[in-house]
């Protein structure tokens, strides 16, 4: 199978699963209690029976979802039922650019420094630099953003005031959004690179590879560095789509208008079509980062044939 | 008079042996403790000859190598002890840029195992030519020709279209004739080969060694061949040293070890190896027990607990070095014909 046959069969396959996803999102959504138009004072019943109506929400379900899956497929996510006169597709056109923005800074940074910190604490294993970078590894782990946050900010916000605490206009108010999404992937990346680095060490071809007498830096960039990061990349798919849904929480607490915070509100005020909709944008993503990484390592890997 | 050394030609400074190793000891510092992987082992190798090292697994045959390359594992391992001179140069004392001249320029070396041994992520052509390119400083494509002809030479056919393959294209063989090539490629002084043939089929093994040894012939150089199949020995090597437990049981030509050998261990490994003269109803002979644990303090002769003819003499220290005639040296304190 030819490499474009390849991507064309993993991307018919992705209907069968988009499908699946959008039935799921659908009877969850309206599985939770409550409903779009509950407020705490009850609308009037025929003014609230006008707005199900408008909405179609007086269908028998099965309808409403045959419907909804119509116009998904169509690329419609319908009306939002909480920002009249704006459809799910404006608000995600209009918020995820600043999410992605986000996440790819949060990408970069925790690429470079979890490349680094993995790098070198495989090459110095059982060093005082592993022992070093490892620590903070760990640490970063375990400390949610939800902590590293609000400590960031009240460290170099209002204490050292060097740094806004919040907003999103000059690229100053990037800095410390982008260390709270990226901590842990720096943490992640620097350990999945650090073990499949060892793991290359160990392996005859290295050893052949300084038996060629070749100079150091050519055996850690050819030989090492080549098979020990496929690990990083298998991981950058998920981690990157993690990293734009994860981003929810770090757009609240900084107050970034990004597609993070429709995504929360919607699901709190019951806006069924704004949350099925980020769902449905979200799970695309998830799957296309998953076929370009698939992709890559057909690039990568000579032994990785499409099947 | 430093001046008129530097000039006196290069013949009348070297000694005929190309590779002295003299006394080497190499430990490994595990977690566990310390592993005594090389002790004491001396060994010289002259222009184009074959010398053989045979012994068991962990016997310390590959460790030695290792410490010729200067590529004990790190940071665990260490030559603690001993020289090792190759063309009149300490090994020892060479900085590790000097050291990198000498790898695969002049020392080249042929691993175990052919199908870890290539790196997977690279094509054929790349694995063979870096190594050159680094050495002779010469362009990618004059080193690319060279690649294409020392294929060839190995004997691997549509050499050309081989040099773009990748190692998981090409069978067990193949790729231990690409080991082979890339090895050659700088026309090594000394070729260490590890157990070249272990793992391949026993057709194939024949073909490696025919190849290895019309190779030598061609660019004469020398050989270390370890191995643990004295037949292989038999049939490839001038000089055999046989090891046991990080140490030299016997050391001598070919016909000594295997016609005259000296040595308890030697004798008992000729007596497990079937061969086409001997008796058929006769069973082979193993050597009961196992190579001691390495780690521990080892008093006196190492095989002493497996040995025939051991008895509280071997407890007392390494037996000194005894002269069987000249050239055929061993370690035991009995006399065993």
């Amino acid at each position: 199978m030819s490499r474009l046959q390849y991507t064309l069969w993993r991307l018919i396959g992705i209907v069968p699963v988009m499908v699946l996803i959008t039935t799921f999102a659908f009877f969850l959504m309206r599985a939770a209690p409550g409903g779009p138009f509950d407020k705490e004072k009850a609308l009037p019943p025929e003014i609230e029976k006008n707005i199900r109506a408008k909405y179609h929400l007086d269908d028998p379900l099965i309808v409403q979802y045959g419907r909804y899956l119509f116009s998904v497929m169509r690329g419609d996510l319908g009306p939002s039922f909480k920002y009249p006169n704006r459809t799910v597709n404006e608000i995600i056109v209009e918020s995820f650019p600043v999410s992605l923005k986000l996440g790819l800074l949060a990408m970069c940074f925790a690429l470079f420094f979890g490349l680094s910190a993995g790098v070198i604490s495989a090459l110095k294993q059982n060093r005082w630099q592993d022992y070093t970078f490892m620590g903070f590894a760990l640490f970063g782990v375990s400390v949610p953003n939800i902590v590293l946050g609000p400590l960031l900010v009240l460290i170099f916000g209002l204490w050292l005031g060097w740094l806004p605490v919040a907003g999103w206009e000059s690229p100053v108010d990037a800095v410390l959004p982008t260390i709270t999404l990226g901590a842990i992937y720096v943490a992640y990346i620097s350990r999945i690179s650090r073990a499949g680095i060892l793991e290359v060490l160990g392996q005859d071809y290295v050893t052949v590879a300084r038996a060629k007498g070749l100079p150091q830096r050519i055996v850690v960039f050819r030989h090492i560095l080549r098979g020990g990061l496929l690990p990083v990349v298998s991981f950058l798919g998920p981690a990157f789509a993690s990293i734009l849904t994860g981003s929810i929480v770090v757009e609240k607490i900084f107050h970034i208008p990004g597609l993070g915070q429709h995504f929360v509100q919607a699901a709190l005020n019951r806006d069924y079509t704004l949350a099925m909709g980020t769902v449905i944008f979200y799970a695309l993503i998830l799957i296309l980062l998953n076929l370009v990484v698939d992709l890559l390592y057909t690039f990568l890997d000579p032994r990785v044939r499409y099947e | 008079m430093r001046s008129i050394q530097k000039w006196m030609p290069v013949e009348l400074v070297m000694a005929d042996s190309l590779l002295v190793v003299d006394r080497l000891k190499s430990y490994i510092y595990t977690r566990y403790g310390v592993v005594r992987a090389v002790n004491d082992v001396s060994f010289e190798l002259a222009e184009g000859d074959t010398l053989g090292i045979v012994g068991e697994s962990g016997s310390g045959k590959s460790m030695t190598c290792m410490s010729i390359l200067g590529l004990l594992p790190q940071p665990f391992g260490k030559m603690v002890a001993g020289r090792i001179r190759f063309r009149n140069e300490d090994l020892h004392t060479q900085s590790s840029r000097q050291m990198q001249q000498i790898r695969g320029k002049e020392i080249g070396m042929v691993f175990q195992d052919p199908m870890t041994s290539l790196n997977p992520f690279l094509t054929v052509g790349t694995q063979l030519t870096e190594g050159y390119v680094v050495h002779q400083q010469v362009a990618k494509q004059e080193a690319w020709q060279h690649a294409i002809d020392m294929l060839d030479k190995v004997g691997i056919p549509e050499a050309e279209k081989r040099m773009l393959s990748y190692p998981h294209e090409l069978s067990g063989g193949m790729r231990q004739r690409v080991m082979i090539a890339i090895a050659l490629m700088c026309s090594p002084a000394l070729l260490i080969a590890d157990e070249p043939t272990s793992a391949l089929d026993v057709t194939i093994q024949a073909q490696i060694l025919e190849l290895l040894k019309s190779l030598q012939r061609q660019m004469k150089m020398s050989i270390i061949l370890i191995t643990h199949d004295l037949g292989i020995v038999a049939a490839t090597c001038k000089q055999v040293i046989v090891m046991y437990a990080g140490r030299v049981m016997e050391a001598g030509s070919v016909d000594d070890i295997f016609y005259r050998p000296k040595h308890p261990y030697t004798i008992g490994l000729l007596q497990s190896v079937p061969s086409l003269e001997a008796d058929r109803e006769k069973p082979l002979q193993p050597i009961d027990g196992n190579p001691p644990d390495l780690m521990a303090d080892i008093q006196g002769c190492p095989f002493h607990p497996r040995c025939a003819y051991g008895d509280a003499a071997c407890l007392q220290e390494f037996p000194q070095q005894r002269t069987a005639t000249t050239g055929h040296s061993f370690y035991c304190c009995k006399d065993v014909e």
